[in-house]
């Protein structure tokens, strides 16, 4: 195996480092780099002489094809022995046979590492793939896809796994290919940077220093890559001579002068550098934030996850989409209308200034069977009923792998081992499992507290304080201000939900599907004048008033109970998905909340809980909770305490709590525009600018006849170089005149008028006395004209508006500063010779 | 003696002009079509140095130097350098004189205006040395004593590169001393066809008549002697040698010797023009000429087939004329 081999390898496994972005855990890397070294392996096989490396891929393919050979079609087993017979053919030498069992031995390899590490026990001899396995392996690679339709970074579960290791080994494949056996190291860049650009492709939101840091890293294996195979084809001329030693001046070398490479190299790194910082600045499509990390405009609804897997989108595109049935179920709910299935709880996040997809972090596997868990916030003496709800996954058009369940879940029975639970969340998901014809029974807790035993005196506990109750996105203090108007009067927490619910349901606002907001900060339009939106923008709104207020509130994704369907059966369809606000009470936990429209003019199926002021079962619960106003019961309970609480929030709000943000400023739009507008001017007319006021300082400072004729040269040399005839720095005036005269095809005056000019610069410069210096600007005028009506339209324009001799005066400086670089070849000759001056003096 | 009159030191310009083109003219009806390598070899005279005429045999070196000396009715005496040549028969003996008693100083070839040192690769080195010393300080020791070459002097050698064997090619400290080196070159089918027609029946030498007398030419020198070099074309002189010394592409670079007798050149070549300054034309138009046979090529520019003219070409176009 030669040294090019064993360096694609680990060029391979650097870039692969790149996935660790998106992947939760490193226990992929193993299995990856297992998947790289079997290919390598193969590799080499395929690279001996042409019988044994036959004979290896023969017997390669042979184990790989077990599972066609072995099937009693005979189709399957044709196309097995065909490519059997091709690549045992190879050993002939022809061409495409040859190159056929090259990929066979490859794919094989890689085929059997795969099973081999994630269907060996459904194998024959934990090595021989059998159809079992196969099924196995597809069955995880299913389930895979599942995965990725969450935010990165996703669990590192084994088919996620598999996914990578087949990955990382496929594009082993194409750089062994490339870079070794048809030496194209370079385009063997182009399947490395397919792994590079999963974390770019994928919505990674956070893209930081340890990304940086990784992607260097990993891009080292590529450059080693290039330098290997630059050594490689060195070798092949004889003994390699390395140009370490050659430097500069001060010590010369015997080899090959290396200064002029390494100098353009130096210039081609800053003007990548350049490039790079000034770049992605004028793009219009990145952000500030993404550049130096410091502002933070955010991007609001619907505006950063077009591509994602934002649940919020999918809420509407499910809407707006023909309904289709998700499921159907029987419930022991009293009353099932209220019961809403929870798919996911979202939590605000102010550097997105969204609501993103929850992560993975945190995952925990169910201790026993299934369920039971504590519900969180629920205390064990509040008083819940139980419901069990047996529910049929009709059909999933996301095909994901979450259970919808009634809130709060407290036990689960269903097929399958591999239930997780996310995070505390009571989300329940299996990666490996897809969604159709699944059935299960849950057992949930309902807490439907009357308003009245909804205390608000505990207080949150502080991590959920800080994670649900407070709101650092834009527009804090108008926000605040709404929500304290809307609420005012209200003197518990609950009576504020309340009232904010009743607000959004008053009639002021429109459900419509079709929004016409702004893609960025819509909150405030939305609650002031645009007052049109669906249950998406109602949860948001809801939740982030509530939390300006200090009440813990997120955003809970699922659907609604639905409708009625034969017997005592329900059915959902996607027409009732529904995101809806949750607000947290101590000692109750989250407590839902319903701020959309429902009815026909709103949510169809839409429903208040009882505790919040709607509830059609109870009338106890309904006279409890009038719209607008707030129970007698439960202000007269404890109308000291509760009044405390509020006081004491209110004041750790005004106190600069984490619950006040630092003032923002946005500016405005047109503000901004026509800053863009000025510096784009500025940017574009600033050659043309330039290029006049140093003209008129040329004739204004020029002074004697000499200081005239000089003026008149460096003007005549400028407008010729801005008319597309720059002069050499070796060129002389009369050459100048000659050449020009000459490419120009001046007329007689005009060759006069140069002639003049270069014999007058000529005297100015050399002789012991100028000529007169009359007439020399007239001269450079008719020069000028005359160079004018030679050059095409296009030069003229150009001249006028990008004078090239501007930009060849900021190319001079742009050369000096890359010139100012030379000190990096410096240091290492120093460096060694002070070594060297030690040593010898050691020695001596 | 060198004896500047009134008369001399007045010629202007323009008269200088005058006569350098009835020279150049009078040599071109015997070397027709070679107009540059005339007006280069009257530089040079003016400049007071010495030329080495490298080029295949028949091109008409020889005649060049003939008609240069004729044209000018000064002492030409023509040396043909052989292996078995000696230092005497150059600078000549002191032999003695019955009739007086006493040894009388025989001068050799070099007490000429214009010596023509024919193939002095073929002379031992010895032999180049005498010669060459007495290039460089223009007098001659014999026994003792000292004998001062009357000016003009000037020294045209010949070499040809192509039978180089049994010769002694000149070491590079001697080339150094030639301020220019020509290369005549073959002329083209127009002047080769009037040069059979011309010298089809005798030689245009022998017809040839002085146009100038030896004292223009010393007056013609001294008014070079006058023409103005700014600082600026100093430096650019300077800057032009430190290239040649620096450059990756040549072993070894123009001495000082050679930056002096640029600067030298380059006031004749502007003198030539009736110009009485010089400026960066003048250089870079002598700078191979003039520098070109001093430098010795790197083992890369060798193997490159990299030429001192081309390598001076590239320097010329990239160093900026000042």
């Amino acid at each position: 195996m030669n040294r090019l081999a064993v360096t694609a390898a680990g060029a391979v496994l650097l870039a692969s480092l790149s996935l660790s972005s998106v992947i939760a855990s490193a226990g992929w890397i193993v299995t990856g780099a297992g998947a790289v070294a079997v290919v390598t392996i193969a590799g080499a096989l395929t690279r001996r002489a042409r019988l044994p490396a036959a004979v290896a891929a023969t017997l390669l393919v042979l184990i790989a094809l077990v599972p066609l050979l072995t099937r009693p079609g005979w189709a399957d087993r044709s196309v097995a022995l065909v490519i059997l017979v091709i690549t045992a053919l190879s050993a002939t030498g022809a061409w495409p046979l040859r190159g056929i069992a090259v990929l066979t031995s490859y794919l094989s390899a890689l085929l059997l590492y795969l099973n081999m590490t994630f269907a060996h026990s459904a194998s024959l001899g934990l090595l021989i793939p059998t159809d079992s396995s196969m099924s196995a392996l597809a069955r995880l690679w299913q389930a895979a896809f599942a995965e990725f339709r969450y935010a990165p970074p996703i669990p590192d579960l084994q088919p996620v796994s598999l996914v990578t290791a087949a990955g990382i080994g496929g594009v082993a494949i194409a750089v062994d290919l490339l870079a070794v056996r048809l030496r194209r190291p370079a385009v063997a860049g182009l399947p490395l940077l397919l792994l590079f650009s999963v974390p770019v492709a994928s919505n990674l939101k956070v893209f930081g220093l340890p990304q940086m840091i990784i992607f260097a890293v990993s891009l080292t294996g590529y450059l080693a890559l290039l330098s290997a195979d630059g050594r490689e084809r060195l070798r092949m001329w004889g003994r390699l001579v390395t140009f370490r030693y050659i430097q500069s001046a001060d010590e010369p070398g015997s080899g090959p002068d290396t200064r002029e490479l390494s100098a353009s190299g130096r210039r081609i790194g800053l003007a990548a550098v350049c490039l790079a910082i000034v770049v992605p600045a004028i793009l219009p499509t990145v952000r500030a934030r993404d550049l130096f990390g410091t502002v933070s405009t955010g991007a609001g609804h619907g505006g950063s996850h077009s591509t994602g897997v934002s649940p919020l989108l999918r809420v509407q595109n499910l809407l707006e989409g023909k309904p289709q049935p998700v499921l159907t179920y029987t419930t022991t709910a009293k009353d099932p209308a209220e019961q809403y299935f929870q798919v996911y709880a979202l939590n605000y996040d102010a550097r997105q200034n969204d609501w993103p997809p929850p992560t993975y972090s945190g995952t925990r596997a169910p201790d026993g069977p299934k369920l039971p868990w504590a519900v969180p916030g629920v205390l064990a003496s509040t008083p819940a009923t139980k419901v069990t709800t047996t529910i049929t996954i009709s059909n999933s058009d996301t095909g994901e792998a979450i259970l919808p369940m009634p809130y709060a879940p407290v036990r689960l029975d269903i097929g399958g081992s591999g239930w997780l639970e996310l995070g505390g969340s009571l989300t329940v998901f299996d990666p490996a499992v897809t969604m159709p014809d699944l059935r299960y029974t849950v057992q949930s807790e309902e807490v439907s507290p009357p308003p009245a035993d909804i205390p608000d005196y505990l207080g949150p506990p502080a991590s959920i304080f800080t994670a649900y109750g407070t709101y650092n996105g834009p527009d804090f203090g108008q926000l605040r201000h709404i929500a304290v108007e809307r609420t005012r009067g209200a003197t518990t927490e609950l009576q504020q939900a309340r009232d904010l619910e009743n607000w959004f349901r008053s009639g002021a606002f429109t459900y419509s599907l079709k929004p016409n907001l702004p893609a960025t900060n819509w909150l405030l339009p939305f609650l002031t004048t645009d007052r049109r939106g669906f249950c998406s923008q109602f949860a948001q709104a809801f939740a982030i008033l509530a939390r300006t207020l200090g009440i813990p509130a997120r955003v809970a994704i699922g659907y609604t109970a639905g409708t009625p369907g034969p017997g005592n059966t329900w059915r959902i369809t996607t027409a009732d998905a529904h995101a809806w606000p949750e607000v947290y009470f101590a000692g109750e936990g989250w407590l839902r909340f319903e701020p959309t429209p429902s009815g026909s003019r709103g949510q169809g199926t839409a429903e208040v809980p009882a505790y919040a002021g709607g509830g059609a079962g109870s009338a106890g619960r309904k006279q409890g909770a009038a719209p607008g106003g707030s129970s007698p019961n439960a202000t007269g309970r404890l109308p000291g305490i509760r009044g405390r609480a509020l006081t004491n929030r209110d004041a750790h709000l005004a106190g600069g709590g984490p619950l006040t943000p630092a003032t923002r400023h946005v500016g405005s739009k047109t503000g901004f525009a026509i800053a863009v507008a000025i510096v784009l001017f500025l940017l574009i007319a600033w050659p043309a600018l330039t290029r006049l006021l140093t003209r008129r300082r040329r004739w204004l400072t020029a002074s004697g006849d000499a200081g005239v004729a000089t003026a008149a040269w460096r003007e005549l040399t400028d407008d010729l170089a801005d008319f597309g005839l720059p002069c050499g720095p070796g060129e002389t005036p009369r050459a100048v005149a000659r050449r020009v005269t000459s490419e120009a095809r001046l007329g007689e005056t005009a060759t006069a008028a140069i002639s003049r000019l270069a014999a007058a610069e000529e005297r100015a410069r050399y002789a012991r006395l100028p000529e007169p210096g009359t007439g020399l600007k007239s001269a450079v005028l008719t020069v000028r004209r005359a160079v004018a009506a030679s050059v095409p339209r296009r030069q003229r324009v150009r001249a006028r508006l990008l004078p090239a001799s501007t930009v060849l005066a900021a190319r001079h400086l742009l050369q000096r500063g890359s010139e100012m670089l030379n000190w990096l070849d410096s240091p290492w000759p120093a460096v060694r010779r002070r070594l060297r001056d030690v040593t010898a003096r050691r020695a001596g | 003696m060198v004896t500047q009159t009134d008369q001399q030191a007045g010629r202007s310009l323009d008269e200088l002009v005058g006569i350098a083109k009835q020279v150049s003219s009078a040599v071109q009806t015997v070397i027709s079509g070679k107009a540059g390598a005339v007006r280069l070899a009257l530089t040079v005279l003016l400049a007071e140095g010495h030329i080495l005429i490298e080029d295949v045999p028949g091109v008409g070196k020889t005649q060049l130097a003939k008609a240069l000396a004729r044209s000018i009715d000064c002492s030409v005496r023509r040396v043909q350098f052989t292996p078995d040549l000696l230092p005497s028969d150059i600078t000549g003996v002191n032999a003695y004189n019955q009739e007086l008693r006493e040894f009388e100083f025989k001068p050799g070839p070099i007490f000429a205006n214009i010596v023509l040192g024919d193939e002095i690769n073929r002379a031992s080195p010895k032999t180049q040395s005498a010669l060459l010393e007495s290039m460089e300080e223009r007098q001659v020791t014999v026994d003792g004593s000292t004998y001062q070459l009357e000016p003009p002097f000037m020294v045209i050698a010949t070499q040809n590169p192509v039978e180089m064997e049994g010769t002694y090619p000149l070491p590079e400290a001697q080339r150094d001393r030639f301020m220019s080196r020509i290369s005549i070159g073959y002329p083209d089918r127009v002047s080769e066809l009037a040069m059979l027609d011309s010298h089809g029946g005798g030689s245009p030498l022998d017809e040839l008549t002085p146009v100038a007398h030896v004292s223009d030419i010393r007056a013609l020198v001294a008014a070079v002697r006058e023409v103005h070099v700014s600082v600026s074309i100093r430096q650019y002189i300077i800057d032009l040698v430190n290239a040649t010394r620096t450059a990756a592409e040549l072993r070894l670079g123009a001495s000082p010797r050679a930056a002096l007798h640029l600067l030298r050149a380059s006031r004749a070549h502007a003198a030539l023009d009736g110009r009485d300054f010089v400026i960066p034309d003048d250089v870079q138009a002598l700078a191979i000429p003039v520098l070109a046979h001093r430098l010795l090529p790197s083992a890369e520019a060798m193997v490159g087939r990299e030429l001192p003219d081309q390598v001076l070409s590239s320097i010329i176009q990239r160093l900026p004329s000042r």
